[in-house]
């Protein structure tokens, strides 16, 4: 019984189709799964920023133009990876991502938005140190660092208003 | 049709070369074809090494079972090099799934758990161990109550005492008892990835009512089967998954078994069409032997 195996596998390896040549691409498996996420944080924001109160109204028509021009670049960094553009994280309830639940709850207390924007800035500084020392692709690491550096930048910015 | 007919081709293939290395067995009634892989609680992180390689902190919280290594950044090298606490050392897999909540207290299973390696096929013979390095995601954090019903991975949904089919949690369960689930992962592979954009389309179920796989993935691996129990009871009203309602159960799989060990147990267990332990020892067929030895390891 024990050396039918061989034989299956060989048949089973035979029956598979030809591996087409994979395009060699500079992005690693962290850089996709950064540009996918980065790519629904930003967009899931935006609809919260309307409901800012007039205290965060500044802030966040700044922030709003900064993440739409940051997303200009992740959809340029997406396409030139190759990826699809399906939302991988409808629907998912993750930290620093506005999920259809915090927006309706940000549009019944919009004093709770600064708080979420705390959450979504904080998690987007980690996931950029961690795309820079877990990345490959060079522009994708060096779009990290400034997307960093902005929302450190952000950071202090809330903080103090 | 032209695959279709070389997909039967091949199965025929595949028969004739089977019947020849298992008559040998024609006089035991096949029952089951499986073994067990027993692994328990390592920890719980909000880390996802397939959905967010190389990013910790990126995921909703998950409970990660068997190798003691796992974390966002892991690979098939890091841990080939862990330890783990799965009863067959020789199986360094991760495995983990959406850490289940009671209000905000994580409920960890607090005994080694139950990971069946199954046919998922009809020819359960024809079943290949699973490729170095294949990682995939069963079930889905967004499906709906009625797609988690229907899903072709559902078993009985939630389970306590003798309350069955709940495609969410129960509202109640008889106090002691524990909150059990199974879900049956796709045992098709495409035969050429390791991993897909969704972490899932280079694997597929077999047809429901033929049980062959389909063209498109023909390689018949290893079903595995999760069935978990969580020490939870009572009034479940504040139960729920670090992904959101019981539907939204799914896990996930990065294969680290050592090639020879996995295959022997494949070959004994689920080829050989047995009811095994993580040993590949069938208590009701003590004559058939054991795959591993009193080590639960490959004799060296």
């Amino acid at each position: 019984m024990p050396w039918g195996v061989p034989a299956l596998l060989l048949l089973a390896g035979c029956a598979a189709p030809a591996p087409p040549p994979a395009p060699v691409s500079s992005f690693n498996a962290t850089d996709t799964a950064w540009v996918q996420l980065m790519i629904p944080m930003n967009e899931q924001l935006l609809p919260a920023l309307d409901s800012a109160p007039p205290a965060l109204a500044e802030f966040a028509a700044a922030l709003r133009a900064s993440h739409s021009a940051e997303l200009v670049h992740l959809r340029q960094l997406r396409d030139r990876a190759g990826l699809p553009d399906t939302n991988l994280h409808a629907g998912h309830q993750m930290p620093g991502l506005i999920s259809e639940a915090d927006l309706l709850a940000i549009r019944t207390d919009p004093t709770s938005l600064a708080k979420k924007l705390h959450e979504h800035l904080d998690q987007t500084v980690k996931l950029a140190r961690s795309e820079q020392e877990g990345g490959t692709d060079a522009a994708t690491k060096e779009f990290a660092a400034s997307v960093e550096s902005s929302r450190r930048d952000q950071l202090g910015k809330l903080g103090h208003g | 049709m032209s695959r279709k007919l070389s997909a039967l081709t091949m199965a025929a293939a595949l028969a004739a070369a089977v019947v020849v290395t298992q008559s040998a067995q024609a006089d035991d009634l096949v029952t089951h074809h499986e073994f067990q892989a027993n692994c328990s609680v390592t920890t719980h992180l909000p880390d996802d090494p397939i959905v967010f390689p190389g990013l910790p902190g990126a995921s909703h919280m998950h409970t990660f079972l068997g190798n003691s290594s796992t974390k966002a950044g892991s690979t098939n090298d890091s841990l080939k090099a862990g330890q783990t606490n799965c009863r067959t050392p020789d199986d360094k897999s991760a495995y983990w799934f959406p850490s289940v909540y009671n209000g905000d207290q994580i409920v960890p299973p607090n005994f080694p758990q139950v990971i069946y390696y199954k046919s998922g096929i009809l020819r359960y013979q024809d079943v290949v161990p699973f490729p170095a390095g294949i990682r995939f995601v069963v079930g889905s954090p967004t499906a709906t109550q009625e797609q988690f019903r229907t899903a072709p991975g559902a078993v009985e949904g939630w389970e306590c005492g003798d309350s069955f089919h709940n495609w969410d949690f129960p509202a109640y369960c008889p106090p002691g008892t524990q909150l059990n689930v199974r879900y049956q992962a796709p045992s098709c592979w495409n035969g050429r990835d390791l991993d897909s954009a969704d972490h899932k389309s280079h694997m597929a179920y077999p047809d429901r009512a033929t049980l062959v796989c389909p063209p498109s993935h023909p390689v018949g691996v290893p079903m595995i089967e999760f069935k978990m129990a969580f020490p939870v009871s009572g009034d479940m009203s504040r139960v729920r998954l670090a992904s959101g309602r019981g539907y939204t159960w799914h896990y996930d799989f990065m294969n680290a078994w050592d090639a020879p060990t996995q295959a022997a147990l494949v070959r004994h267990c689920v080829n050989g069409g047995l009811q095994c332990d993580p040993r590949g020892f069938d208590l009701y067929k003590p004559n058939r032997g054991a795959a591993l030895g009193p080590d639960y390891r490959l004799p060296r």
